[in-house]
């Protein structure tokens, strides 16, 4: 059964979706460690979204910001998808985050480790981009198995309808 | 998000987070968090009692880490979750600032 919750691209709005998750996750029996990657990826996909996906200023007709997220128990896996009408964006297509490792290094970036976070909490991550929507599809551990261990491959991401990549998105963060 | 200061012995400063250090969160603790990051030395975050930690947590640690560094101080965490600590391992932030999970061990850290 596909679980479906409608949200605007407001940072607002994440305490109604973590309490969504939390219902969920209890009714599905989830395990805490997923049920926390899960929230996560949420998070960091939504704030995202907010802050970043309507900054295309040449595009000035009414958007659309719904944020469509659903969660789907699928076999030994928890499948979630993430839908916006924002500017086109490949969260794959954005490299890993510079890590320095003294803090009195002045290249330690205060942000910008979110997408990172997504790709290594979520066992694999799909982006799709159909007319004016951007999806991601996520994977999670269910049925008692562990996170899968940082460091495997991602699935193979695809932009279609000659989708701009968007870096700028990320760099404000 | 509840943030509450202790004082130790030794100039030694704990600030203590409880809840969810998420977006909302996060903006909750920012300004009280800075304030003892910019006026204190010793500083022990302990993260015991978070449940939750996401990119916009980790912006406001480091934030404050790099005030106190820059004062010639030293930030600790002590005691994540196992999930709360994958998330500092995972972004790097356990290279940055030392994790400990005992009081007497993160007092050593900021004192020495």
């Amino acid at each position: 059964m596909v679980e479906a919750l409608v949200v605007q691209a407001e940072t607002s709005e994440l305490t109604r979706v973590y309490d969504w998750a939390e219902t969920l996750g209890r009714r599905f029996d989830v395990p805490q460690s997923t049920l926390f990657a899960i929230q996560l990826c949420f998070e960091e996909a939504l704030s995202n979204i907010a802050r970043f996906g309507f900054a295309d200023v040449e595009n000035e007709v009414p958007r659309n910001t719904d944020v469509r997220l659903t969660v789907e128990p699928r076999g030994d896996q928890i499948v979630a998808t993430i839908e916006d009408h924002g500017d086109a964006f490949d969260p794959l297509g954005v490299a890993a985050p510079a890590q320095p490792t003294v803090i009195s290094d002045s290249d330690v970036p205060l942000g910008g480790r979110g997408i990172h976070l997504m790709r290594q909490f979520a066992q694999s991550l799909r982006y799709e981009r159909r007319e004016d929507i951007n999806r991601l599809t996520l994977s999670f551990a269910y049925r008692g198995q562990a996170v899968a261990p940082p460091g495997r491959a991602v699935s193979t991401s695809h932009l279609r309808d000659g989708a701009q990549r968007r870096t700028k998105r990320w760099r404000a963060s | 998000m509840e943030l509450t200061i202790e004082t130790l012995d030794d100039g030694v400063t704990k600030i203590n987070l409880a809840g969810r250090l998420d977006i909302v969160g996060a903006q909750k603790i920012d300004l009280q968090f800075s304030v003892v990051s910019g006026s204190q030395r010793k500083v022990i975050v302990d993260l015991g009692q978070v449940s939750f930690l996401a990119s916009m947590g980790i912006r406001t640690i480091i934030m404050g880490a790099k005030a106190i560094n820059l004062n010639g101080g030293r930030m600790v965490l002590l005691g994540p979750t196992p999930d709360v600590e994958k998330v500092l391992t995972t972004t790097g932030i356990d290279t940055l600032l030392s994790i400990v999970h005992d009081l007497d061990a993160a007092i050593g850290v900021v004192s020495n």
